[in-house]
């Protein structure tokens, strides 16, 4: 048994390649894995397409696709028209306004979510007007913010705000609220024995990942609410890319506006979570 | 302090309340903790003895009666009174070297005194090469060690410690006795060690105070006149525990037949 597990393990050090090649290449794995099923939708579509059930205009072939894509990031062929060359133009305005609306939303519901999860006075004022707001879907506030702030970025970063307050309130109240009682006593007995005190120390620290947890759910969300309110209250950004290309009956480009959003919404997911194990070094 | 007696309870009573019933987890309770001795509190689970050292702690308050710390009236947790909880109870988002700095006392001194002091009681507990790792990646014996050196690192003039070593295996867990003797030996702080193993009891403690269960008080208090380090093999060893193995089932037996929370 001993000699035996001496040479496969000296066999499998000769195989195994340096460290940091080793990661490239689990990470090219990761990707590869990921791509699987973007790859398989890409093929039955195009099957689906070839069989034309649909006139090509309703339901474009993905070349056509890729190529009017392509012609939105570059402005090579001119295919996507007047969004030809203009992607960045749209993602810069949808991405403000989710940063704006996020800051302002994640903000505040963290606030809230703490100060509720921290005082019984104050959950038993807030907590029932919170609930009761909550089902309302942020749709349904649309026609009021837009009387209220007119078309514009306003009641967009409004919307977003809302969308983003909720679930951030929710998670950072249940952070603070479930915090291990007995971390709270080991950081009074070790001195931290004021309410600030104990918040600072303990509690903030133990309800960071809920509230990060509840940050992540909201910008998902604020990316919801982005495209909804620039199909209605705004004239930039990828929902207005959407409705305005339905406008005009081009499939290929609604795809491409909802791509978009998919992968920059996906990529804004990615990077909060870079910053949160930045930060939450201990947990990873 | 009077007459080296460094905590101190007297007529103590804790009554919780459950919704409409009464539990009664401490009666009649007097105790005085001497100055620098070693003192074990024994008792089957439920009487109690947990109760006790929160109320000491400063985490639970007295129904009636008074508890002190170095004479003065206990009315909170305090710096003089540190904590080792069952679960290690460190803070996750420090690593070791920070979770030994994190008391109120460590922090308030300067770098070079402090970084000292952690470097002390990490190579006291057996830990010097640690200071980096974060508690999930440290096991359950070397988190409990890190606790105790954060308890030791701020000062405490008096270690309460809750079961400890009662989630570890039996291994680790005698190592961890030997150790904290040869601290106590060294440093010679007031320990009060809450524990329902007889065992453990016999091998550290000076006194060894019995607790009945329903309502929880202490029924005897057996002084250990055992040079240490004890062998836990030496039939002077052996002749305690079975004295005390046959006092804690008496006790058992009689908190079992008693009326349960009846008491007032």
């Amino acid at each position: 048994m001993g000699p035996d597990t001496m040479v496969g393990s000296r066999v499998k050090q000769a195989i195994v390649p340096a460290p940091r090649v080793w990661a490239a290449v689990r990470r090219l794995t990761t990707l590869g894995w990921a791509l699987l099923l973007p790859l398989a939708a890409a093929v039955i579509w195009q099957t689906v397409a070839s069989l034309e059930l649909l006139p090509a205009m309703l339901f474009p072939s993905v070349g056509t696709i890729a190529a009017t894509s392509f012609d939105t990031l570059t402005g090579y062929s001119g295919a996507a028209e007047w969004y030809s060359g203009q992607w960045y133009v749209h993602a810069l305005a949808s991405t403000k306004r989710v940063l704006l609306g996020f800051a302002i939303g994640g903000a505040l519901g963290a606030i809230a979510g703490i100060a509720v999860g921290m005082f019984e006075r104050m959950e038993k004022i807030v907590d029932p007007s919170v609930q009761m707001l909550r089902p309302i879907p942020v749709v349904a506030w649309i026609p009021l913010a837009v009387a209220w702030f007119g078309i514009g970025n306003p009641p967009a970063i409004f919307l977003i705000a809302l969308g983003t307050f909720f679930p951030t309130y929710l998670n950072a109240r249940h952070g603070v609220r479930y915090v291990d009682p007995v971390l709270v006593r080991a950081a009074q007995m070790l001195g931290y024995t004021s309410g600030w005190e104990k918040f600072r120390f303990v509690i903030l620290w133990s309800a960071l990942p809920n509230i990060f947890t509840g940050l992540r759910i909201g910008l998902g969300i604020a990316w919801i609410c982005v495209a909804t309110a620039e199909m209605l209250a705004v004239k930039s950004g990828f929902g207005y890319m959407l409705w305005d290309s339905y406008n005009f009956l081009r499939i290929d480009l609604i795809i491409t506006g909802m791509i978009s959003i998919a992968l920059v919404g996906f990529l804004s997911d990615q990077l909060m979570l870079l910053v949160q194990r930045a930060i939450m070094a201990w947990d990873k | 302090m009077t007459d080296g007696i460094k905590l101190s309870c007297e007529a103590v009573r804790k009554v919780f309340m459950l919704g409409t019933e009464r539990t009664v987890a401490l009666d009649e309770t007097t105790l005085d903790v001497y100055d620098g001795e070693f003192l074990c509190l024994l008792g089957p689970s439920g009487c109690g003895k947990t109760t006790l050292l929160n109320l000491f702690a400063g985490f639970e308050r007295p129904t009636s009666g008074v508890l002190r710390s170095n004479g003065g009236v206990i009315d909170g947790p305090g710096m003089d009174r540190g904590v080792v909880f069952q679960e290690h109870a460190l803070f996750p988002w420090l690593n070791v070297h920070d979770n030994v700095a994190s008391g109120k006392r460590v922090r308030g001194k300067p770098e070079a005194e402090r970084s000292a002091a952690v470097k002390h009681y990490l190579t006291m507990v057996g830990l010097a090469e640690f200071g980096k790792h974060y508690p999930r990646q440290l096991s359950g014996g070397m988190r409990q060690r890190v606790a105790i050196a954060r308890g030791l690192a701020n000062e405490a003039e008096v270690l309460l410690m809750d079961e400890p070593f009662a989630a570890l295996d039996a291994m680790t867990r005698s190592v961890l006795q030997v150790e904290l003797v040869r601290i106590w030996d060294e440093m010679r702080k007031t320990i009060v060690f809450v524990t329902h193993n007889i065992e453990e009891a016999v091998f550290m403690a000076d006194r060894i105070a019995i607790m009945t269960a329903r309502p929880g008080r202490i029924q005897e208090i057996i002084p250990i006149d055992l040079p240490k380090p004890r062998d836990i093999n030496s039939p002077e060893f052996n002749a305690i525990e079975k004295r005390l193995r046959d006092l804690v089932f008496s006790a058992h037996q009689s908190g079992v037949l008693g009326v349960t929370g009846s008491a007032a």
